[in-house]
Parts: structure tokens; sequence; C-alpha cells
């Protein structure tokens, strides 16, 4: 997906090393989905 | 020659049996051969070609059936080992699930014919929540066909295979060595190609100590959820401040990308 980005002019793109298994084994905060969920269909240019 | 080929005759049904169970339980053990040579040898019936074509369907389901119970026990823990012993873990999970939810249960049917799929598809069908007697009529819908497949082919080509099966065992060590070499040489490709693809994105990627430094920033990247739906289901929670998104979609909505914020992608 990210070669696709790239090849499509945007650059400042890249993967998040070892995915979110990787994140959430190190322990980093996970928010619950029912938030992102609220965010689905919205416009890609949303504040994160 | 002559004595490994009544061997084959007599022990065919049980080879095919227990290669295609080992086979399908996803270890590296060709089965397709087989099925060949002992559709060739049942021109002569012996072994029965209906024996032949059962039990090299039922090693396929009683292969396949461990993988479903597992994706049911452990959900996409199963599938996120599969693919990670496979040679092609970057695509591996999210190409088996577009093609699971592309075709359904038809992708059980077709599974044994496509490989990598047939051992991916049923812990798939699994954790999916597909009822049992479902997937048992699918996957012996599927292994019926792909056995029928080899073993008719071996059938219709009885004399060929058997001259090549006598040229087999008579220069065993050698067609083994060729047979080793290319097997070889398709694993090298597999692996430069992967090698080539991670090289692209090597310096691209960002590591999760980074990003949960971004995120803290007052202006954080654009984080997008590239895991499939039904996976967020099984854990309802990411990263914050992402966005699901699904991959094939992404390209296609490419200029609602800030283009004054980094993007970081991630997946299972």
């Amino acid at each position: 997906v990210a070669l696709q980005l790239k090849r499509r002019g945007i650059h400042r793109v890249r993967p998040l090393e070892g995915g979110y298994a990787a994140w959430t084994l190190l322990g980093y905060p996970v928010v619950p989905w029912e938030d992102a969920r609220q965010a689905l269909g919205a416009p890609l240019s949303v504040p994160a | 020659v002559n004595d490994s080929i009544d061997f084959l005759r007599e022990n065919g049904t049980t080879i095919v049996f227990f290669a295609v169970l080992f086979e399908q339980m996803g270890l590296p053990i060709p089965c397709t051969p087989w099925l060949l040579a002992a559709g060739a040898l049942a021109h002569s019936g012996r072994p029965s070609l209906l024996a032949v074509v059962g039990l090299g369907a039922l090693g396929a389901a009683l292969g396949h059936l461990g993988w479903f119970f597992a994706g049911r026990r452990w959900g996409y823990g199963v599938l996120r080992f599969l693919c990670r012993i496979s040679i092609e873990p970057d695509t591996c999970v999210q190409r088996t699930q577009g093609t699971f939810d592309r075709f359904g249960g038809g992708a059980l049917v077709a599974a044994p014919f496509i490989p990598g799929l047939t051992t991916i598809a049923p812990p798939l069908a699994g954790l999916s929540g597909m009822p049992l007697w479902r997937y048992l009529a699918l996957d012996a819908l599927g292994d019926l066909l792909w056995a029928s497949t080899f073993v008719g082919l071996g059938y219709a080509f009885g004399d060929q295979v058997t001259w090549a099966l006598r040229v087999a065992l008579r220069y065993g060590s050698s067609v083994l060595g060729v047979a080793l070499g290319l097997f070889g040489l398709w694993m090298l490709f597999k692996l430069l190609q992967r090698a080539r693809v991670r090289r692209k994105l090597h310096v691209d990627r960002i590591r999760p100590a980074e990003l949960k430094e971004m995120l803290g920033r007052p202006s954080p990247p654009l984080v997008l959820d590239l895991r499939h739906r039904r996976e967020l289901v099984e854990d309802p929670h990411t990263l914050p401040g992402a966005l699901q998104v699904s991959p094939s979609e992404l390209p296609s909505r490419h200029k609602e990308i800030p283009r004054d914020r980094e993007l970081i992608l991630f997946c299972s």
C-alpha cells in the first residue's frame, strides 16, 4: 500500500515496523475501536 | 524398478493418504506426484481409482480440520503465525482475507488448488465463525474436486506418468536432485523478490517508539489502521487517533490525504 501511495505522489508515508502486534507487545497505548469506528467513512483529512 | 512399482500398487492408497494429510497440514511434502502416480497405476485396477480419490480427499479434509479448529480457538493469532512462516508475510494476511471476502465459502472449494491459500483458508473459516457443517461440506467438495483432478490427470495420462515414474525410480537420486535444485531456485527467487520489496520500504519504516513520541506532538502524523474489519471486531482496539481504512479503497482516495502531514500505515 505504501508503494502504491508513493507512486501516486504521497512520499511522506511510512509503514509501522512490526504492525499492531509490535505496538501492543511494547505495551504502548491503544484506544477502544469505538473511537475509530466513529471515523469510518470520514474524510481522511480529519485531524487525528 | 518393477519391485518399486509393485510396492506402489500395493501401498498406493496409504502413501497418498499420508502424503496428502501431511502436505495439507502445512508440511513441505509434495503430494501431487503421488496423486498423479496413483492415478496412473489405477489404470490396471490396483490401486482402486475410487479408493485413491476417496483417501486423498479424506487426507486433505483431516489435514485442514485441525487448522479450522485452531482458527476458531486462537483467531487471528493462528493466521499471523502461518503468515509469519510463509514466504511472503508482508502481503499474506491481507491477500488471504481479500480472497476469502471476495469468494466467501467458494474460497474453501478453490483453496486446495491455490498454493498457500490451502493452509490459510481453513483457519480463516474457523475464525470467521463459519458453522462446522458448512465448513465440512465446502471443504470436502474442494478436496474431492482437487483429488479427482490430479488422480484423473494421472489416470488420463497413465502411460506418460508411468514412464516418468519408471525414469524417476531408475534415476531416483538424479531426479530428486533436479527437483530440489528447481525448488531451491524458486525459494531463492522469492527471497530475492521479498528482499527487493523490503529494501524499497526499508528507509520508510517507522519504529513504534518513534511513532509513540510523534503522537505526543502538537501536529501528530495521520495514522491509518489497515487491518481487516473482522480483525478489529476480535480485538476492538486501535492506536490513538487512528482512522480505519480498507487497503483496497486507499489508493482511490489518495487525493483526500493531506500532503502536509506524514502518513503512518499499520496492519496486523
